[in-house]
């Protein structure tokens, strides 16, 4: 130091400013503590709770879907509970990732796949970001069966074996070797002592401790839950889980809500089902839109379910959850929220009650059972309310709305027969069941007379060609009446010839051919050709000779069964109605708001020529030579018109790929094609109409023969509901049995007997014969040749359209898997 | 009486016992935060704490004139590296602080702490003033304190540059100024940090800051408008705090807590952990603690033997006391969130190395006084 100041003289100087300083951070020490006061004590307890939250999050509360319901309040689709195990994986610490599988294990029947890859799941490192838990296993069971949705029913506490290998279970042999649920008897199960098999339902049953199929221990439990329907015997996994879940802190049991379909395959074209959103239609409907759907959200597929999915669905809530600690509750302590947390509540669906008259659904699945394929609709001629919509072959609509699969219908050839597609609203080539427009039109434009008359060979020679009439020997001289009852198919090509395309036309667009039915759900329009339509879409062009194909309802005029059923309901009110299969909504409170009633159209068709047509169709059933003569039914009186229609097939391409491995299955499907449409379309009551039936049979054989006793069957039962209390003689009852439904319905009524005021009725439903003579074995057509159908092989249509139905069955593509 | 002995003065004493015990509360601390984020920064502190306490112990035992001579070298190798950090430094969260230097990152700007109290005091100390200083003659050491202080500001590392401009400022008045003076430098002062505000020279994110520290004042904000994610630091880290209430709560507690999602806190939030399990009790402790060293750094000063010791010592009692003030003022919300370690007990290398030589130079200083 150059210049010594001395330390008194350095510290003097420094003194006041020393003492500053001092001040200044001793100050500064308590303006800490007194902050932290407020802090650490004032608002300490508050700040403790907000501390334990660790996320509070607007949560989407799901509106409740919507009940559909048929006419008389039966729930057609339902909600139900659902359950999930999860497994909250950011909880879970490395060690106790081996006690959780196994104790998961021991709850469950879960196979080593499943036990594996639950430990693969748990052991991948957990990203913070993502919070979303695994589940382990959907679909627990616990009070409704996981095959059919039945309710499960409390049992005696049952055996049962759990391969964990193969993940089979198996069942106590019955004592006589039978399927609890078919009763068919059970195969051996090959190169294994006491273990057996159900090759339809796909069921074990075994009384030893080893599999029979990989030789693993079987792990021996009991079961004290039975399905009603198929007897599987269950568990309640929910229950033994919850019971449980104190062992798990890191595993909750998660409810859902899912879609059942408690009736099954009664009504599931009408109905629908439910699949996952896809990721177009998850994009928002304009840019900066809020999106549609979740990930997870299911929406209707087909039917009433995709038609009505906007009302069923509701609107969706938002519930404010708190996270606390990892616990989640509500929103109740906390402070004001603020207003983007702000609870919504949620719109629940509407609840549709349907038209459906489920008895007459029910008698129209009984009446179908023989039936490979086709459809029944039945409409009420006035206001067009569908009553029945049954369309064969049907499917559960729960298992496609995302349930586990039944293992028990191994169904194998069904796929071949497009389960999935609505014939009811599928066009189909109407054959005779469209000769009503050609007379209509013939009587309206005075082309012919009531008591003219055509002279029928059985061939009607035209353009160098012979056109057969499906009788070989010919009706001779006929009136328009004669040909309507006997399907003369000569008598309509002469009219055909006489009317000409456009007149047809013209008058089958009149009488509601081609044109949407308006009905809710997807619907075909079927097709009225026209000048321009050949022009367009044949090669060739137009044919005078196709007018008369057109007349007798075959080449390339379809319709759909349910256009059938309004066209003749039209016919017989004279006001075609708008068809519709919903009757109204129920709100919350559980009243009825009626539908708004379709348009119904008077027609302008003179009176004289609809009782002419009328008449003409009582007499196909009705009188002898009527070509459903043996369908009269017992409890009302029926008219309508039977059609067989051309439709000889070969099965298509991708069908015989799907049964490749199956030679029966292809042949059996193979000769089906063969045959020809059935139709019948009709009436009852003749006097005072109520319902209008329109039956169809793919590939089913003759009108007459095979269509026709169907819509008895169907009309039969509906009305002999509605008799007064009568006696019947006891030769007409029905003798169809097999559906447990339909049996009840058979079982309520009364012995039958001729209602004396429906007079006539004609004794002839005594002679009743079988309604079907198709029992499960295909093709068993009494004649292989065509009976009805006329054969309308045009030399120049043979280029392009070889079978009159195929141009009808063109739809299949979009619903085979 | 030797230098020893002199050291066994009960202001060096408990200076020094308040100095480990903040060490060791640190590394506890640290480790703690560790089985929160499962990281090892209590022992990679341990190192550096360890080292620091061999750099004080050289900077204890030699001779101060020495290191007088270089506080100038120093201090512009520190500039200079200030600005190549700039240019090459290596970048952490959107801030260039850091320089490679093989398996550790060194931030000059925590040196520079020192450097520039070293080189104050050494610029007073020359020219020996007798009365307060006017404004002219302070340019000369406005601009040695601005120099880092703007390069600093331009990392971007606002709490540190606001933390080297109050030390360096701590210097100058307590070197003494006139008081006109003074007035006319806040006054200066103020209107600069107006321009500053307006001409966008504080970034946004700042003035967000500014403005929720001053709504958080006012205690009835709505806390659950976000998710916990978007949740501020400030936020969090007061719910933390407050969840200790007046004697802390047990660590599962606090594991369990909001700690989790809060950034920085082995680093700039380290008191929120701490005041969650030691609650109000533990923090008025943790303060004493810091008053004690910067007590003892003005009991030193006051009994410097020379100028450049008082002021190399208060200089660093204002390094711990701006630091420690700003720090915790910030975490527990009295003042706007910056950017600023909390000497001692933040993880942090370069800091705690400056913080331990600063306290080599007290314990220097503190040897010295009377003798000479």
């Amino acid at each position: 130091m150059q210049i010594s100041l001395g330390p008194q003289h350095d510290a003097s100087k420094f003194q006041a400013s020393n003492r500053v300083a001092l001040l200044i951070a001793i100050a500064a020490v308590l303006l800490l503590c007194g902050r932290l006061l407020v802090v650490q004590v004032v608002r300490g307890e508050r700040y403790q709770r907000f501390a334990a939250i660790e996320r509070v999050a607007k949560v989407r509360a799901l509106a409740p879907r919507g009940l559909v319901k048929g006419s008389d309040g039966t729930v057609m689709a339902a909600n139900i509970d659902s359950h999930s195990l999860e497994i909250m994986t950011n909880r879970v610490k490395p060690e106790r990732i081996a006690p959780i599988a196994s104790r998961l294990r021991e709850l469950l029947d879960m196979t080593d796949t499943d036990y594996d890859a639950a430990i693969a799941d748990l052991s991948k490192p957990a990203d913070p970001k993502k919070r979303r838990p695994l589940v382990v296993r959907k679909d627990l069971v616990s009070t409704h069966c996981p095959y059919d949705s039945t309710a499960l029913e409390l049992v005696p506490e049952t055996p049962y074996g759990f391969c964990a290998a193969c993940g089979r279970t198996f069942e106590p042999v019955t004592a006589k070797k039978n399927c609890p649920f078919d009763q068919r008897r059970l195969v051996a199960v090959a190169g294994s002592q006491g273990a057996w098999h159900c090759p339809s339902c796909d069921r074990e049953f075994m009384d030893g401790e080893t599999c029979p199929y990989d030789q693993h221990r079987v792990r021996p439990g009991h079961h004290n839950l039975r399905c009603a329907l198929c007897k599987r015997t269950f568990n309640d996994e929910v229950a033994v889980l919850r019971a449980h879940l104190h062992e798990l802190p890191e595993a909750r049991v998660q409810a859902e809500i899912q879609r059942e379909y408690p009736l099954r395959f009664l009504a599931s074209h009408v109905l629908g089902y439910m699949g996952y959103v896809d990721a177009k239609e998850m994009e928002p409907l304009f840019w900066l839109a809020p999106p549609r759907f979740a990930p997870t959200d299911r929406v209707g597929r087909s039917g009433i379910e995709r038609a009505f999915d906007t009302s069923l669905r509701g609107i969706d809530g938002e519930q404010v959850r708190v996270l606390r600690s990892g616990k989640e509750g509500d929103a109740k302590d906390l402070p004001e929220l603020p207003e983007q947390l702000q609870p919504r509540p949620t719109v629940p669906g509407a609840t549709l009650r349907l038209t459906l008259d489920l008895d007459l659904q029910r008698a129209a699945k009984t009446a179908m059972k023989d039936v490979y394929a086709g459809a029944v609709v039945v409409v009420d001629v006035h206001s067009g309310a569908v009553l029945a919509m049954y369309s064969k072959p049907s499917f559960d609509p729960n298992t496609m709305s995302g349930k586990r699969t039944p293992q028990q219908r191994n169904d194998g050839d069904a796929a071949a027969y497009a389960p999935l597609l609505n014939r009811a609203v599928h066009a189909f080539a109407p054959a005779s069941t469209f000769k009503v427009v050609a007379a209509i039109a013939g009587l309206e434009l005075g082309v012919i007379k009531p008591n003219s008359t055509f002279h029928c060979p059985g061939y009607y020679d035209f353009g160098g060609r012979r056109f057969h009439c499906h009788s070989k020997r010919g009706h001779g001289d006929v009136t328009v009446r004669e040909a309507l009852r006997s399907s003369c198919d000569v008598f309509f090509y002469h009219l055909g010839e006489q009317l000409g395309l456009e007149r047809l036309e013209e008058y089958a667009r009149l009488l509601g051919f081609g044109e949407a039915t308006g009905i809710e759900i997807n619907e075909s329009k079927g097709r009225v050709p026209s000048l321009p339509w050949y022009r367009e879409h044949v090669k060739g062009g137009y044919f005078p000779g196709f007018a008369l194909s057109t007349a007798v309802g075959q080449k390339d005029v379809t319709a759909t069964p349910l256009q059938m059923a309004r066209v003749y309901a039209g016919l017989v009110t004279g006001r075609l109605p708008t068809a519709r299969l919903v009757a109204g909504f129920e709100s919350q409170d559980g009243k009825f708001a009626p539908a708004e009633p379709g348009i119904v159209r008077d027609l302008p068709i003179k009176k004289s020529t609809l009782t002419l047509v009328r008449s003409a169709l009582r007499a196909v059933v009705a009188e002898e030579g009527g070509t459903a003569h043996a369908a009269q039914p017992t409890w009302t009186t029926m008219a309508g018109k039977t059609g067989t229609a051309q439709a000889a097939q070969r099965p298509r391409k991708d069908v015989v790929e799907l049964l490749k491995g199956d030679p029966g299955a292809l042949n059996r499907l193979a000769s089906w094609l063969l045959n020809d449409h059935a139709w019948f379309v009709g009436w009852a009551p003749f006097d005072e109409p109520q319902l209008a039936v329109a039956v169809f049979i793919e590939h089913g054989g003759s009108g007459g023969h095979n269509a026709a006793p169907v819509a008895r069957l169907i009309v039969d039962s509906y009305f002999q509901k509605r008799q007064p209390k009568l006696e019947a003689p006891e030769t007409v009852a029905p003798a169809h049995k097999g559906h447990a439904n339909a049996q009840a319905d058979d079982d309520t009524a009364e012995i039958p007997v001729p209602d004396p005021n429906n007079q006539p009725t004609v004794p002839d439903s005594d002679d009743e014969q079988p309604p079907q003579s198709l029992p499960g074995q295909p093709a068993p057509l009494p004649e292989p040749s065509r009976t009805e159908t006329p054969d309308t092989k045009h030399p120049d249509s043979k280029g392009h359209n070889p079978a009159a139905g195929e141009s009808s069955r063109g739809g299949d593509d979009e619903v085979l898997p | 009486m030797s230098a020893l002995q002199r050291l066994r003065a009960p202001s060096t004493v408990l200076g020094l016992i308040c100095l480990l015990s903040l060490c060791c509360l640190a590394i506890e601390n640290l480790h703690f935060v560790d089985s929160l984020l499962g990281t090892t920064y209590h022992r990679t502190q341990t190192i550096w704490m360890v080292l620091g306490l061999i750099g004080a112990g050289v900077v204890a035992s030699v001779d101060i004139r020495f290191m007088r001579r270089l506080a100038l070298p120093t201090y512009q190798i520190l500039v200079v590296l200030l600005a190549a950090v700039l240019v090459w430094g290596r970048e952490i969260n959107f801030s260039r602080r850091w320089i490679e230097l093989g398996p550790a990152n060194i931030q000059p700007s925590e040196f520079m702490k020192l450097g520039v109290v070293l080189v104050l005091a050494d610029w007073f100390d020359k020219r020996q003033a007798k009365e307060p200083w006017p404004l002219r003659q302070l340019i000369m050491p406005g601009a040695l304190m601005l120099v880092p202080v703007i390069l600093i500001n331009r990392e971007p590392d606002l709490g540190t540059s606001l933390c080297v401009l109050f030390i360096a400022a701590g210097v100058i008045l307590y070197e003494g100024v006139r008081t006109r003076t003074l007035i006319v430098t806040v006054f200066l002062a103020l209107v600069a940090s107006g321009v500053a505000w307006q001409t966008g020279l504080v970034r946004d994110y700042q003035k967000g800051r500014v403005e929720s520290w001053y709504q958080s004042l006012d205690d009835e904000t709505p806390v659950h408008s976000k998710p916990s994610s978007d949740r501020s630091q400030a936020e969090l880290a007061l719910w933390a705090i407050g969840s200790g209430r007046l004697s802390g709560r047990s660590d599962d507690e606090a594991r369990a807590s909001v700690l989790r999602h809060l950034p920085f806190v082995h680093t700039d939030f380290a008191l929120a952990p701490f005041a969650e399990r030691f609650g109000l009790l533990g923090c008025a402790g943790l303060f004493s603690l810091y008053l004690g060293v910067v007590l003892w750094a003005l009991r030193v000063a006051a009994r410097a033997t020379d100028r450049f010791d008082a002021l190399v010592a208060v200089g660093i009692g204002g390094l711990v006391f701006w630091q420690f003030f700003i720090n915790a003022g910030m975490v527990i919300g009295l003042l706007p969130v910056v950017g600023l370690t909390l000497p001692l007990f933040s993880y942090g290398g370069s800091s705690a190395l400056t913080v331990l030589m600063g306290a080599g130079f007290l314990v220097n200083i503190a040897a010295r006084r009377k003798g000479r």
